[in-house]
């Protein structure tokens, strides 16, 4: 469950200060995908930071299962995030000296446990999945929008991520590009995971289960 | 602990140099110039050193010299002239220095051309006491050496350099020397031995070689009529090992001379350890100052490296921001740049160490001073690099790793 108790994030000092995110409540399961809307500088992106630990509240906290989220050291946020968050953004973010399967596996050179040769297993597959497995070994500047989205996803979801945070994750892309990334999403929250996602396409938000629409 | 993924944050730095591989050498050149001219100044610096350890090995630590001054010298000093150390004075130090101190001294005759079965050598001649021979480790390759009994005997017997006797082709069995008016018989041809360095010391050099060897009681007989005169030197060997202890007995013996024997006046005592305590001292002054003006430079190379790692940072921070939303840890994406900022040190230090033995070589040769490479010279200049690549490399470093990712991830 994650989950948002009175979450308040304000931007800018004294008088001038204006609370973008006020006073929210929220509460996500498990199998749930959820998409944020709202117009542009309502918060979307404010408050997938706030969940995601990206970002700290002004007041509130935000609690995954029995972990206070908001509160923990950034050692401990980067364990959290590590091992059961996964983002996905509107510009695909890559390490562009490293192959496509490389930038996959990147979660994994922060953890422990994992063999290299499993992890490379893992990647592999996850790349067969979301159906650019053939560009493994390809640098990602020369993949199409759509591929590299797909990348990212696929690079999201290789811990195997309890929450899956998207922000706009087709705002860049192609009909047929952001149908399948959608889906990809929408699998994984049948597979028991939460999926929040920051959107102002209306097509995409219906996709979600449950919607949450925030104002200025 | 996954070696695999600590190997590849190196690989990451790395990458990221390879990337900006132009800027990345630039900023490597302070660093090299440090690390060079640590390298050539330390290597100059241990062949001055090793230069002055075997010019008083070669004198002999242990051993204090007297040498009779030449007229230049007496006039400077105005000594008299007539104040010389004779068999009196030998007396007076064999008392007040301990029994197991070997005393030798010697008379050295204008040079003479020696002749032999035809050929002609000119040669150094030296009146000597046999334990003089041994303290100046003249060792016999052929026949026998001087002997106390050649002494009482005041016989005209003599000894040859290897390279005298090589010239005049002596060989067993011994014959005569002619030397002008007078002769000797050969008795022993001395081990190639080579020359007293005495430069610095104010000493003569001592061709070993290239002298001739006679007992010092004949010199009076054949070469001075009888007239008694001061030796020309005199070798005091300590029977000591320990620097201090032979300083200290140095001083005692000088003290002793300065105060009893007035013909010290007349003559110049070396002390081979002063010497090389203060070769030392002067050593470790050079080292400082040079190591001082090599240190400034790595200095000016770290701050080098600091600027470019800023920079590094403040184009990366897309890629930071990315490793943080993956959960790196903050101490992994510090150490990624500190590993980035000693990989650049380490290029720094191969180019310095490179250029600083050429440049060590090229004053080799150009100025004629003797170079050493030792561990020391070699691995101090890249053993800095890399603390000043460490120290320089952490502040940027420190600073990547509390960047805020969300505002990173935003910026394009």
């Amino acid at each position: 469950m994650l989950k948002a108790e009175n979450l308040t994030r304000r931007y800018g000092e004294g008088e001038r200060s204006n609370a973008v995110i006020n006073q929210l409540n929220l509460e996500m399961l498990p199998g749930e995908f959820i998409a944020v809307t709202g117009p542009s500088g309502a918060g979307k992106s404010t408050l997938l930071s706030l969940m995601s630990g990206l970002d700290k509240p002004d007041e509130g906290s935000v609690w995954f299962q029995d972990i206070k989220v908001s509160s923990l050291t950034p050692k401990a946020l980067a364990k959290v995030r590590n091992q059961y968050f996964g983002f996905v953004f509107q510009t695909p973010h890559y390490i562009s000296y490293k192959s496509v399967l490389e930038n996959v596996m990147l979660p994994f050179q922060y953890q422990q446990e994992i063999s290299h040769q499993r992890a490379l297993r893992i990647a592999s597959e996850l790349l067969e999945y979301v159906g650019i497995g053939e560009l493994a070994q390809r640098e990602p500047a020369t993949l199409s929008g759509g591929e590299l989205q797909r990348m990212v996803f696929a690079r999201a979801v290789v811990n195997q991520p309890k929450v899956i945070f998207a922000d706009e994750p087709t705002g860049s892309l192609d009909a047929d590009n952001s149908r399948r990334i959608l889906d990809l999403l929408a699998d994984q929250a049948a597979q028991g995971n939460i999926v929040m996602m920051v959107t102002h396409d209306q097509d995409a938000a219906l996709k979600a289960q449950r919607q949450l629409e925030l104002k200025k | 602990m996954n070696l695999e993924y600590w190997l590849g944050d190196v690989r990451d730095a790395a990458s990221g140099l390879k990337r900006r591989w132009v800027r990345s050498l630039l900023s490597t050149l302070g660093i090299a110039i440090g690390v060079a001219s640590l390298v050539a100044m330390l290597s100059i610096s241990e062949g001055a050193k090793q230069q002055a350890l075997d010019k008083y090995q070669n004198l002999g630590v242990s051993t204090l010299r007297l040498e009779k001054k030449n007229a230049d010298q007496l006039a400077l000093s105005s000594s008299f002239l007539n104040a010389t150390f004779t068999d009196t004075e030998l007396e007076k130090l064999r008392h007040n220095i301990s029994a197991d101190t070997l005393l030798g001294y010697f008379y050295r005759g204008s040079p003479l051309s020696a002749t032999y079965n035809g050929r002609i050598h000119s040669t150094d001649i030296f009146f000597v006491n046999p334990q003089w021979m041994d303290l100046e480790g003249i060792s016999i390759a052929r026949g026998r050496s001087l002997g106390e009994v050649d002494l009482m005997r005041r016989s005209t017997q003599c000894v040859l350099g290897s390279a005298l006797a090589k010239s005049l082709r002596m060989a067993e069995p011994f014959g005569i020397l002619s030397l002008g008016q007078w002769s000797c018989q050969v008795i022993g041809v001395a081990s190639p031995k080579g020359r007293l360095v005495a430069e610095g010391s104010g000493l003569s050099a001592i061709d070993f070689d290239n002298s001739l060897y006679l007992p010092v009681t004949s010199y009076f007989e054949r070469v001075k009529d009888n007239v008694i005169e001061g030796y020309d030197g005199v070798v005091i060997k300590l029977p000591l090992d320990d620097e201090a202890e032979i300083l200290a007995s140095s001083q005692r013996i000088e003290q002793f001379m300065q105060r009893w024997i007035p013909a010290l006046k007349s003559y110049q005592l070396v002390i081979p350890v002063n010497m090389l305590l203060e070769a030392r001292e002067t050593h470790k002054l050079f080292s400082l100052v040079m190591g001082a003006i090599a240190g400034m430079s790595l200095l000016v190379g770290g701050i080098g490296i600091m600027n470019v790692m800023l920079a590094h940072i403040a184009e990366q921070t897309r890629e930071i921001g990315l490793r943080m939303s993956v959960g790196a840890e903050p101490y992994r994406i510090a150490l990624l740049f500190v590993v980035h900022s000693v990989l650049l040190c380490i290029i720094g230090s191969v180019i310095g160490l490179v250029f600083g033995v050429i440049f060590a070589y090229v004053v080799q040769i150009m100025a004629d001073w003797k170079v050493a490479f030792s561990a020391n010279s070699v691995l101090v200049g890249p053993f800095f690099s890399l603390i000043t690549g460490v120290v320089f490399g952490i502040y940027p470093a420190l600073r990547a790793s509390q960047l805020d990712p969300a505002i990173m991830l935003k910026e394009v």
